[in-house]
């Protein structure tokens, strides 16, 4: 166990101590601190209240009109930002050759995926916490149901650990830090658009099967405060794929030829 | 200590290393030989378990890798090609990191980063960032982690590439001290480092086995079917190379780059050979400086790595 806490440790410490984050972090916030502001000020002046006015916003939904463009901002930005945490991770351990001391090294090749895992998942679950402030913000002036937000985040960080599963898997395909990046992005985008596959067959088998493995589908169910435990189960699996994945590449590097 | 046992490794239709079998006792220091691409990387890599064999096993400690591997990779410390190193950590974290990840007791960690930071002489630059440090040093913060967990079994590869004469001695040195308390495995292509810290050697060539034997053995054999005899002169002239040529049991005379003439001597010349060259150099008044007759395992290796290759074509 103290072995994995060490692997965990050096790998979020690297993670976060790294310009990347730092540069990734301050451009998230530069842009949601751009748009959230604007948005709130537009939904004031159709509510036709003051955005700072104690008490409710008029019976308008801030929640719809704005939190939801937020979350959705939130995903798009984190699409393409947790490839580029977990690109390191272990593509550029091949590149400069430390992979070495991990293969052998007594340690197994599960325990080093979920150390890289969850070192990276802290780390985007940190540029969740910032966004999750932006909105919970305005609780102070503005009256909303708490409970829709935090399921909403819920959703969000739960996909970010299929982000960043598909990221780890990415990084460890090749020692190329910009292919892991691009490869990244083309699976998390791939399975997010998953459903509309669904319209070029008329097979409602294939279908429903689509729809289930559509991050947008599960998104949804979320975003309206349901909790539903296929969609949560979904998430896991997903994660747990990819993981798995992850940890037969890193077997196979073993016995496959260089 | 170590058995590799009939490996084989395939990259694809390549066969990297053939049939390979050989064993290293407890305490050995033996010198791993080869030119470039022989496939010492890869036997070693295997040995470590970095990589599995096609064919053939490995056993440690009687043991086979692929069995028990996290066990056996506590025996066994590596310093690979490039020394593998995190450019953003501390030297003394990086190590405290790989004693965790080595499994060290955890009530030794501290005592055996401390002895190891001493042993290596990494006390000046055990605060400074690793990526900020020489290339000597990160060599020996490379050799550091391999035995921040005082492994059994030590396989170094390629230790002194890249160093300049200074560092290759310290390396050496270090290599020495450490002698008798590890096996060793020391894979090489500069040969004197061989010649200088090695009791065995091991040479392969093209992924088989070409020789194993040791360095007094192969001395004998050396000298048994060919010697090599070098000489400094003031003036190196053509009348005096065929002066030397005529010589008997001399089978040709060469002019070395730092303008030595090396004589090649036929195997089972008398011993008073060299004093015959001397007096002939005086003879011709070439101005007679020096007279050297070494054993050089580069002989061997150019001799075992080149002579067979000339039969195959044959």
């Amino acid at each position: 166990m103290k072995q994995f806490y060490y692997q965990f440790k050096k790998d979020f410490r690297q993670t976060v101590f790294s310009p990347v984050f730092f540069l990734m972090a301050g451009l998230c916030c530069a842009i949601w601190g751009f748009i959230f502001p604007r948005k709130l000020f537009e939904f004031a002046r159709i509510a036709g209240v003051s955005p700072f006015a104690q008490g409710g916003m008029g019976g308008a939904n801030i929640y719809e009109t704005v939190f939801i463009s937020h979350l959705s901002l939130t995903h798009l930005l984190l699409l393409f930002i947790v490839p580029i945490f977990t690109m390191r991770l272990i593509a550029e351990e091949k590149k400069l050759r430390t992979f070495d001391l991990l293969l052998t090294a007594p340690i197994t090749s599960t325990k080093i995926v979920m150390a890289k895992f969850l070192a990276s998942y802290f780390v985007v679950l940190i540029l969740v916490f910032l966004s999750f402030l932006y909105p919970f913000s305005t609780s102070w002036f503005a009256e909303f149901n708490v409970g829709l937000l935090l399921s909403a985040y819920l959703s969000i960080a739960l996909l970010m650990g299929v982000y960043t599963a598909i990221g780890l898997f990415s990084s460890s395909l090749s020692s190329s830090i910009m292919l892991s990046v691009f490869l990244g992005i083309i699976f998390s985008v791939s399975l997010h658009f998953l459903n509309l596959t669904q319209y070029f067959s008329n097979n409602s088998i294939y279908t429903s099967i689509a729809e289930y493995l559509s991050i947008s589908t599960h998104l949804d169910h979320f975003f309206r405060g349901n909790i539903v435990s296929s969609s949560i189960i979904f998430f896991f699996i997903a994660s747990g794929f990819f993981l798995f994945m992850t940890q037969r590449v890193i077997e196979s590097s073993r016995w496959r030829s260089q | 200590m170590i058995e590799v046992n009939k490996v084989s490794k395939k990259y694809g239709s390549r066969l990297a290393v053939e049939d390979l079998s050989f064993s290293v006792e407890k305490g050995e220091v033996v010198g791993f030989l080869g030119p470039n691409g022989a496939g010492k990387t890869t036997t070693m890599k295997i040995i470590t378990g970095c990589m599995a064999p096609t064919f053939g096993d490995v056993k440690i400690d009687g043991e086979n890798i692929l069995d028990n591997p996290i066990e056996i990779k506590k025996k066994v410390g590596y310093l690979p090609e490039v020394p593998p190193l995190y450019s953003d950590m501390y030297v003394e974290d990086y190590l405290y990191y790989v004693a965790h990840l080595k499994k060290c007791p955890k009530d030794q960690i501290k005592q055996q980063v401390n002895s190891v930071i001493d042993k290596i002489g990494l006390q000046s630059v055990r605060c400074r960032l690793i990526n900020n440090i020489s290339k000597g040093f990160k060599q020996r913060t490379g050799l550091a982690q391999a035995l921040v967990a005082d492994p059994k079994i030590l396989i170094l590869d390629e230790p002194t590439v890249g160093l300049d004469p200074n560092q290759v001695l310290e390396i050496r040195n270090l290599i020495s001290q450490l002698r008798g308390k590890h096996t060793i495995i020391l894979s090489t292509h500069i040969l004197s480092e061989v010649q200088a810290s090695c009791d065995r050697v091991i040479i392969i060539k093209e992924g088989k086995m070409v020789t194993q034997d040791s360095l007094s053995s192969l001395r004998s054999k050396q000298q048994q079917s060919r010697r090599r005899i070098s000489v400094r002169v003031k003036n190196i002239s053509d009348p005096l190379i065929e002066e030397l040529k005529s010589l008997k049991n001399i089978e040709d005379v060469n002019i070395s780059q730092n303008s030595v003439l090396v004589l090649s001597v036929l195997a089972g010349s008398e011993d008073n050979l060299n004093e015959e060259v001397a007096k002939k150099i005086i003879e011709t008044g070439a101005g007679f400086l020096e007279l050297n007759e070494s054993f050089s395992l580069e002989d061997v290796f150019l001799k075992l790595t080149s002579d067979k290759e000339k039969k195959e074509k044959e």
